[in-house]
């Protein structure tokens, strides 16, 4: 999955991406409704000032970096080191952004008490621990600690889960802690 | 003098006064040190239960937790890139930075002597000469000078962390674009919302800042460790000497001033005096281009001015009944369950109130050093944790953090996006520290030039008729064109 541009592409992909966001917000500000009786240069002043600063510094940075890139053709300082990741988008690795993602997205669902043991023990298997053992204490001990700290004394109202029978578990799980 | 001693014998005579007050500092350092759990919400917390305290012991518990508060969150944005506080966000830029060269005791013994130096040097400034700053700064700042302090501050923003003078206005402006998600300051009109209830109140800053430093910190060093360029961070405990110090006299002066007046004036507090006196070291540092690498200077900064705006903050509060900030806003809410006005008349009708909250503060600034001392002998040893077994807890420590703001889910999304937006600027040569920078001055700096605006009706040339902000006005643009021509110089060059 990983994939390597040149240095010629990487560039106008940059000012590409810098461009279409300062314009794609610039042509939203028109959209924003209502007057400001007070205030003549409205709702829409400030952000385009900025979205039109954007356009000049990406237009300033394409021109040098071409220029550069015309004078001295074998350069490749901008190849960040790493890009060969395994299994990775631009050098990140996409079992480290999965994992965070996945956790996320469930734990409305599942709640926070069922999803969090196996995040916890998930994100130590991603960065290389092997020693299930290790790995089962560590997450009891996080585990523990979080509960003890934001549920017990900090009444921190963590999601209990949609889901019938997670949510029958994490509510049963917070009446035994508090 | 009389009046301080007085203070003293009122806060360690009384047992009562002793117990909140050690209750106070590791309370506030506590929760100021967990990212998302803010030491405001410590002062909610308590709040109903202030009407069972005289007022005394009230105002001075919620003095203490302050100046504690802010310190704590250093210490783990040291350690790990997790600021407990958006105060401490800057200190994060370099003492992160140090903590990965093997200095994490140095990073640690400097944030601690500085903000307590700093909290210290506002407390005396604040027994001395609390009814003339007050009257002095309300009158002297208007919003035009803040909005002129702003736009000072944010032209040497670009050029923290980012490879190119290029890339670090483009993280600036960035961030200043964030900022405006949710409705304008004028009129409340819906701006970026996309009819979204969550966007209505903006980007919050607090799950922005965890993502683009802690989250983003774990991202780069699981890439890191997928192609085996990861090293092991050395924890040392080295202290910093006092010859580094005296080196950064200056900066520490400066830091002190930029914290009293962020103190001072409503609305700007410690921590746009954190990031404001990081980037006036930058501005007058002789190797600005070390700052965002790991520089002594980049943490003795923010703390020195974030703990001074502490004690700063407490003068428009007592002698102009005028809150500065959100905790300070608390207090105003103690008085009034007190049945108690601040303003002029406090110094003569609750001398006692005066003076105990003083001396608390002092004694509690003086305590964080000791404090700090033992903690820097000991936390560090977290960083003999292997990374594996660390990750997962500063991710959760995160998680936790961004969700308990608002308790929406929504900032943990937020949060992990702005985790691979923070990874990939890094990567591609831009600013996650101009980004933050962006985004925390971008919504007081359009307040404050919308008011601007509508004060002098339009003039612009109003910013130059009155002294403050003309000075900070032609320096900031002065700073701009400088720093264009030194960069075109350069890529003309190359």
């Amino acid at each position: 999955m990983s994939f390597e541009l040149s240095k010629r592409v990487r560039i106008w992909l940059g000012f590409t991406l810098w461009v279409g966001l300062a314009c794609t917000a610039f042509a939203l500000t028109f959209g924003f409704k209502g007057e400001i009786a007070n205030y003549e240069y409205g709702a829409a002043g400030w952000p385009r000032v900025l979205f039109v600063g954007i356009v000049i510094i990406s237009l300033a940075q394409l021109f040098i970096s071409l220029r550069r890139l015309k004078r001295n053709p074998e350069q490749t300082d901008e190849k960040a080191a790493g890009d060969d990741a395994p299994a990775s988008i631009a050098g990140l690795p996409v079992r480290t952004i999965a994992v965070p993602v996945i956790y996320v997205a469930l734990m409305p669902q599942v709640g926070f008490f069922v999803a969090t043991p196996f995040f916890l023990a998930s994100v130590m298997l991603i960065m290389g621990e092997r020693r299930y053992l290790r790995i089962a204490c560590v997450t009891a001990a996080i585990y523990a600690v979080v509960l003890l700290i934001f549920v017990k004394l900090l009444f921190v109202p963590l999601p209990i889960g949609n889901w019938p029978g997670f949510y029958d578990f994490g509510n049963w799980l917070l009446v035994l802690i508090r | 003098m009389q009046n301080f001693i007085h203070g003293t014998e009122l806060l360690f005579s009384n047992p009562t006064a002793i117990v909140l007050f050690i209750a106070g500092l590791l309370g506030g350092g506590l929760f100021g040190a967990i990212p998302g759990i803010s030491l405001l919400t410590l002062g909610a917390i308590i709040l109903p239960f202030t009407a069972y305290l005289s007022s005394e012991h009230a105002i001075m518990l919620y003095s203490v937790i302050y100046c504690s508060g802010v310190f704590g969150g250093a210490i783990t944005a040291i350690l790990f890139n997790i600021p407990g506080s958006p105060e401490n966000a800057p200190t994060a830029f370099d003492g992160y930075k140090m903590t990965l060269n093997g200095q994490a005791g140095k990073a640690i013994g400097a944030a601690v002597l500085c903000s307590s130096l700093g909290g210290m040097v506002s407390c005396i400034l604040m027994m001395t000469a609390t009814p003339t700053i007050a009257k002095w700064a309300v009158t002297a700042f208007n919003s035009q000078e803040v909005f002129a302090l702003i736009f000072f501050g944010l032209t040497v923003a670009v050029s923290v962390g980012a490879k190119t003078l290029w890339k670090g206005w483009l993280s600036v402006l960035l961030g200043l674009s964030i900022a405006t998600i949710g409705s304008d300051p004028a009129g409340g009109i819906d701006r970026f919302n996309f009819d979204t209830y969550y966007l209505l109140a903006g980007i919050h800053f607090i799950p922005t800042i965890l993502g683009l430093f802690a989250v983003a910190e774990v991202f780069e060093q699981s890439r890191k460790i997928a192609t085996g360029e990861r090293k092991k961070i050395i924890a040392n405990m080295q202290m910093p000497k006092f010859i580094e110090f005296w080196q950064l006299k200056f900066a520490i002066l400066r830091s002190i001033v930029i914290g009293l007046f962020a103190g001072v004036l409503p609305g700007i507090g410690a921590t746009l005096a954190a990031f404001l006196s990081y980037n006036e070291a930058i501005r007058w540092s002789k190797t600005p281009e070390k700052f965002g690498t790991g520089t002594l200077e980049g943490v003795v900064a923010p703390e020195t001015a974030n703990n001074t705006a502490t004690g700063a903050a407490m003068i428009p509060l007592l002698a102009l009944g005028l809150p500065g900030g959100a905790l300070t806003a608390m207090m105003m809410g103690v008085f009034q369950i007190h049945g108690m006005e601040p303003g002029p008349l406090i110094f003569v009708t609750s001398s006692d109130l005066v003076w105990i909250t003083f001396s608390a503060m002092f004694f509690a600034n003086l305590a964080i050093f000791l404090l700090g001392y033992i903690q820097t002998k000991t936390v560090i040893h977290l960083l003999r944790i292997p990374f594996q077994f660390l990750a997962p807890a500063i991710l959760m420590l995160a998680t936790i953090g961004a969700f308990a703001v608002r308790n929406l889910i929504v900032d943990v999304w937020v949060m992990f996006a702005a985790a691979v937006l923070g990874f990939f600027l890094r990567r591609y040569g831009f600013s996650p520290a101009g980004l933050v920078l962006g985004l925390v001055l971008g919504d007081l700096g359009e307040s404050s030039f919308v008011k601007s605006m509508q004060l002098m009706q339009y003039d612009w040339m109003g910013f130059l008729t009155r002294p403050i902000s003309a000075v900070l006005i032609v320096a900031g643009v002065l700073t701009v064109i400088a720093g264009f021509y030194k960069q075109v110089k350069k890529d003309l060059a190359t």
